[in-house]
């Protein structure tokens, strides 16, 4: 595990990512790691420039939340795209390979597409709501990819 | 950037609004914060801002008043001034209608929420969300809470829109991600465009919704569900 100069550990977890991209239409590879939302084991992808914790729409169905259990969002922007949904606070756990696995309450945009409109992207973290507490790092020559809480020292 | 800065940013904002002017904070360019840097973007809601803050102060207590310039002003078809109390709500739907984050959150700037009604704060959310401010939304949905704390809706958004918490930070490892993740590059051209269904690098079912392939699965413990690129 990653470890500070005074030996205070900056990560408690670390997986191996998948370099690739994420759908037919990207060009540009993502960091995809494998999750689980709401105990529902799953790949996402690491998107630092995104907010919330974005589901693929059929991933959303299989979670079977509850609507009137969120709040209803008529328009959010996903990567230029304007899309109807609702946001939940959801469970998010970060498997780890080697350490601890790490579980997050997060908010996270579950899609309502309208008929004829086709969702093209993988299930992604942003930063803001999903990402934003922890520490992680990532070491592009192992595929490695490392999180950890921040604690009282955040 | 200091060490720490985007975790603090992130929860211990206050809203300006409420912030106490006698505090040194009060003069912290906080709300700056919300901003974007660029002011070359501003857009043509600003060549009309004057206008629109004119036509908002009249509309539509003194149509007859609306004279000269003001009379080309279209008011949004979303305004509903039953929902505005005086608060500048208003101004709010016209910065969401036209699209523009920068002139919602300048107009958001301008409200003294600590009037404003439970209704107000959970219009307003929605529309920080609409329009793309979401740390404006979380930070109105927490004050709108702790303003109305009967509020069901505004302690519901407060809740859902709230920073991430870590849960528990002491699970178990899962060693059998990377056999997935083999699998996954070993097999992707074969089911490029399909949904599977993988335990242990092995695959269990493969279908072409997420749907039809949960149909197909006993349990989904422990089972990687995820569309193959």
């Amino acid at each position: 595990m990653l470890r500070f100069e005074d030996g205070r550990l900056f990560s408690q977890g670390a997986c191996t990512f998948s370099y690739r991209p994420a759908t037919e239409q990207d060009t540009t590879p993502r960091i995809m790691i494998g999750v689980q939302i709401e105990g529902l084991y799953t790949e996402t992808a690491v998107d630092t420039g995104g907010v919330y914790l974005v589901c693929d729409p059929e991933i959303a169905d299989l979670l079977e939340l509850d609507p009137s259990s969120g709040l209803g969002a008529d328009r959010l922007e996903v990567r230029g795209f304007k899309v109807r949904g609702t946001l939940h606070r959801v469970s998010l756990m970060l498997l780890a390979q080697e350490g601890q696995s790490l579980e997050l309450e997060v908010t996270a945009f579950l899609p309502r597409l309208q008929p004829g409109e086709v969702w093209s992207f993988p299930t992604f973290m942003g930063l803001m709501g999903c990402l934003e507490r922890l520490r992680f790092a990532v070491d592009p020559t192992t595929d490695t990819f490392y999180f950890g809480p921040i604690g009282d020292d955040g | 950037m200091v060490a720490g800065d985007l975790g603090r940013y992130a929860e211990t904002i206050p809203f300006p609004a409420l912030m106490d002017a006698t505090l040194p904070e009060a003069s912290d360019p906080t709300w700056q914060g919300f901003r974007t840097a660029s002011v070359a973007n501003m857009t043509a809601f600003w060549t009309a801002w004057p206008l629109v803050k004119a036509a908002i102060k009249r509309w539509p207590y003194e149509p007859a008043a609306a004279t000269g310039p003001v009379e080309a002003i279209t008011l949004p078809i979303t305004l509903d001034a039953t929902e505005d109390s005086g608060s500048g709500l208003t101004a709010l739907e016209i910065a969401a209608e036209l699209g523009d984050e920068e002139a919602f959150v300048e107009a958001a700037s301008e409200i003294d929420w600590s009037q404003c009604r439970a209704v107000e704060f959970t219009r307003a959310v929605r529309l920080a969300l609409a329009v793309g401010a979401h740390l404006l939304a979380r930070h109105l949905a927490a004050q709108g809470a702790k303003l109305h704390p009967d509020h069901a809706e505004l302690e519901r958004m407060a809740r859902i829109l709230a920073p991430p918490r870590v849960v528990r930070a002491d699970l178990p490892s899962v060693p059998s991600l990377q056999a997935n993740q083999a699998w996954l590059r070993a097999h992707a051209d074969e089911y490029r465009g399909q949904w599977v269904a993988l335990r242990d690098g092995a695959l269990l079912a493969a279908a072409a919704t997420a749907r039809q392939l949960r149909a197909c699965l006993e349990s989904t413990d422990g089972v990687l569900i995820t569309r193959v690129f």
